[in-house]
């Protein structure tokens, strides 16, 4: 089975590699997991670029493309059975060849972070550093198996250092800027609970806590910085058996207008539709009101 | 695929070396194979609720439980007391947190006990198992490819005939002591009121998950978290509850083969909707809310007594909601797949020698005389759409 098929062709054109400079923005809720859709994304980076056939449909990917994956809530072993469950790519294979490289920071927390320096500027500081440096010597290591490769930098809930109050939202924003500075593009995946947004409304009803500013602040921003956003969330009326959430791209407030006509042609064009995850880990995407799997 | 030797009489060695995939997993008591894929489950001690958790029937080994509660009562209290309970008839690590060791004490002394009986209610599955063609039993309960709905397991699913006379998953009395044996492990983790009360927490569990041999299975038991009666005042801090949580599912991941958890959560003082709550959640596999009825309902209990529908059955006592699930959610699956239960109506009822977790239903309208009829052979299963 190759990696075409495992994507649904409704968003496949967006689980491609992403323009120089462009972000990704995955936002997943509590009970709604984008985790399907970016290890599909990752995989499909991967493959992409040892699949002939991939090249001819994507001018711009033709030089291969490695993904650097920075972790703080999921760790090592999780991704990596994922994405040969859902892609049916090794991901320990990839890294040895140079195509893929994990920091995992759930399992080995920078040590600034369970020191107890989280609020103080000198402890955020310290912690960036850290982090930094350990992206870095990561995305090196990948620049001296090939220095060609465009390195597609994915970061899986930085959000979390915002909850454990280790660094505030503008220097979040900050590193991750600074991150991206340093990659061909990127895609960040994110909580986008009701709760973590709330204080992003124009009135809220309760006075939001520091944590929900926070978090509000960070996810706003991003999504502004994005090209394209893809969502899930639940069902407004509640779980289904046969629907496993709701499906949402839209543009960011980084998408240019004048590119509208090419991506069209590329098939990026704003959708909203519902999707199912099944237990075998093939996803199928329909629209309302149509059949599953149509 | 030939999973099995050939030239063996089947049944004649239930325990063939190096045909089993997951040796490491066979010397420890109350662990099984999950039945959805290789990663083993441990039980809760509710059997009702091994069988919501998404089809695995159990917990799956490296998963956390958030079980969530408002109201004053304490109905997730019992489920942690099953959880406790369980692993200490199973011989695994219970780490009880609390805010000293005779609170601790206190805490283990009060855990249920085994109903008895059982000799008798066991002997019938057993004589049936004889006569059943011996095929691999996870199979044997999955039912047919892709069918929407997970057959009832409990009564197919005698995991413990091939190993041991121990069963998966005990039931107990409330108003029974749990006979503590005395080579039980009980690591009391007490909680001092100091700038990062939960450090101590981290630092135990982590020694001792990592001097304990491979095959010891541990479980961790939280009690009511950041409620102010039993905990310091700044644990309810994002930088000290979350960092737990975050160090605690870091713990999990390490340890995934060895280590669960259970922690309740009263919602009164904090609410599902505010940030902190949230980010517990996210940080938690397995997230369930119990909200209990305010009183009992006092009209559907004067319809036991007129001779109602549900007159042998027991009065939900509040209602269960499935907000995640351990492992399928993370895999994005939703409310989608057999027996995924987020979304569905769930009730449950504690009474002395149960809880119970089922479907809900409201109950027909009193003097609905034909409805009544009806309603004991109309279920929600039959009617199709």
């Amino acid at each position: 089975m190759s990696s075409r098929n495992r994507i649904p062709p409704t968003i496949e054109p967006f689980l491609r590699l992403p323009p120089e400079t462009a972000l990704l923005l995955f936002t997943s809720t509590l009970g709604c997991s984008v985790n399907w859709a970016t290890t599909r994304f990752i995989g499909n980076l991967i493959t992409q670029t040892r699949d002939e056939e991939g090249v001819e449909s994507q001018d711009e990917a033709v030089a291969t493309a490695a993904v650097l994956l920075v972790s703080w809530v999921r760790d090592g072993a999780y991704w990596k059975t994922e994405v040969r469950r859902t892609m049916g790519v090794d991901v320990d294979k990839a890294a040895l060849q140079g195509r893929f490289a994990l920091v995992d920071f759930l399992r080995r927390p920078p040590s600034s972070l369970n020191g107890g320096g989280g609020g103080s500027a000198a402890g955020e500081e310290a912690l960036l550093a850290e982090m930094e440096r350990s992206i870095v010597s990561s995305l090196e290591k990948l620049r001296n198996v090939n220095n060609a490769q465009k390195v597609v930098l994915v970061l899986d809930n930085p959000d979390v250092l915002l909850a454990l109050n280790a660094v505030s939202a503008p220097s979040l924003a900050r590193f991750v800027l600074k991150l991206r500075s340093q990659v061909y593009s990127s895609a960040v995946i994110c909580s986008a609970d009701a709760p973590l947004l709330a204080a992003a409304d124009a009135a809220p009803e309760v006075p939001p806590t520091p944590i929900e500013t926070e978090t509000a602040a960070f996810l706003v921003q991003q999504a502004h910085n994005a090209r394209f956003v893809m969502s899930v969330r639940e069902l407004d009326t509640g779980a289904a058996k046969d629907v496993s959430g709701v499906l949402r791209l839209t543009k960011g407030g980084s998408a240019y207008s004048d590119e509208d006509e090419q991506q069209r042609k590329d098939g990026l064009t704003e959708l909203e539709a519902l999707y199912v995850v099944q237990r075998d880990g093939v996803v199928k995407v329909f629209g309302r009101g149509s059949s599953e799997g149509a | 695929m030939a999973f099995r030797k050939r030239n063996v009489a089947v049944g004649l060695n239930q325990n063939p070396p190096g045909s089993n995939s997951a040796p490491t997993t066979i010397p420890s008591s109350g662990i099984r194979p999950s039945s959805l894929r290789s990663q083993p489950v441990t039980s809760t001690g509710t059997e009702s609720l091994d069988d919501i958790l998404g089809g695995h029937s159990g917990l799956s080994l490296g998963s956390s439980l958030l079980v969530e509660e408002s109201g004053t009562t304490d109905f997730s209290g019992a489920l942690l007391r099953y959880y406790a309970a369980e692993g200490i008839l199973h011989g695994h690590v219970i780490h009880l947190v609390g805010p000293g060791q005779a609170w601790t004490d206190a805490w283990i002394r009060e855990l249920p006990g085994v109903v008895e009986e059982k000799s008798s209610r066991k002997a019938e599955p057993v004589a049936g198992d004889d006569e059943k063609m011996r095929i691999a039993w996870r199979y044997e309960k999955l039912g047919k490819a892709g069918e929407r709905v997970l057959p009832n397991r409990s009564a197919a699913l005698p995991a413990n005939d091939l190993r041991s006379s121990k069963p998966f998953c005990h039931s107990f009395d409330l108003t029974k002591r749990l006979v503590i044996p005395p080579d039980a492990k009980i690591n009391h983790i007490s909680i001092a009121p100091t700038s990062r009360p939960l450090d101590s927490v981290i630092k135990s569990l982590s020694r001792s998950l990592q001097s304990s041999p491979a095959h010891t299975i541990h479980r961790l038991v939280v009690p009511t978290i950041l409620s102010p009666a039993l905990w310091p005042p700044n644990t309810a801090r994002p930088e000290i509850f979350l960092q737990f949580l975050h160090s605690l599912r870091s713990l999990l991941h390490e340890y995934s083969n060895s280590f669960t958890c259970m922690l309740t959560l009263p919602l009164e003082l904090y609410p599902r909707t505010s940030g902190l709550v949230r980010w517990a959640e996210i940080l938690s596999d397995g997230v369930l809310e119990l909200t209990p009825f305010p009183h009992l309902m006092d009209a559907s209990n004067s319809l036991v007594e007129s001779g109602g529908a549900r007159g042998n059955d027991e009065q939900p006592q509040g209602m269960l909601k499935v907000h995640k699930l351990p492992v399928n959610t993370e895999r994005g699956e939703g409310g989608a797949g057999a027996g995924n239960s987020m979304g569905d109506d769930l009730a449950f009822t504690v009474s002395r020698r149960h809880f119970k977790i089922k479907p809900f239903s409201l109950p027909p309208v009193e003097g609905d005389q034909e409805a009544q009829q009806e309603a004991g052979q109309i279920t929600k299963k039959d009617v199709e759409f």
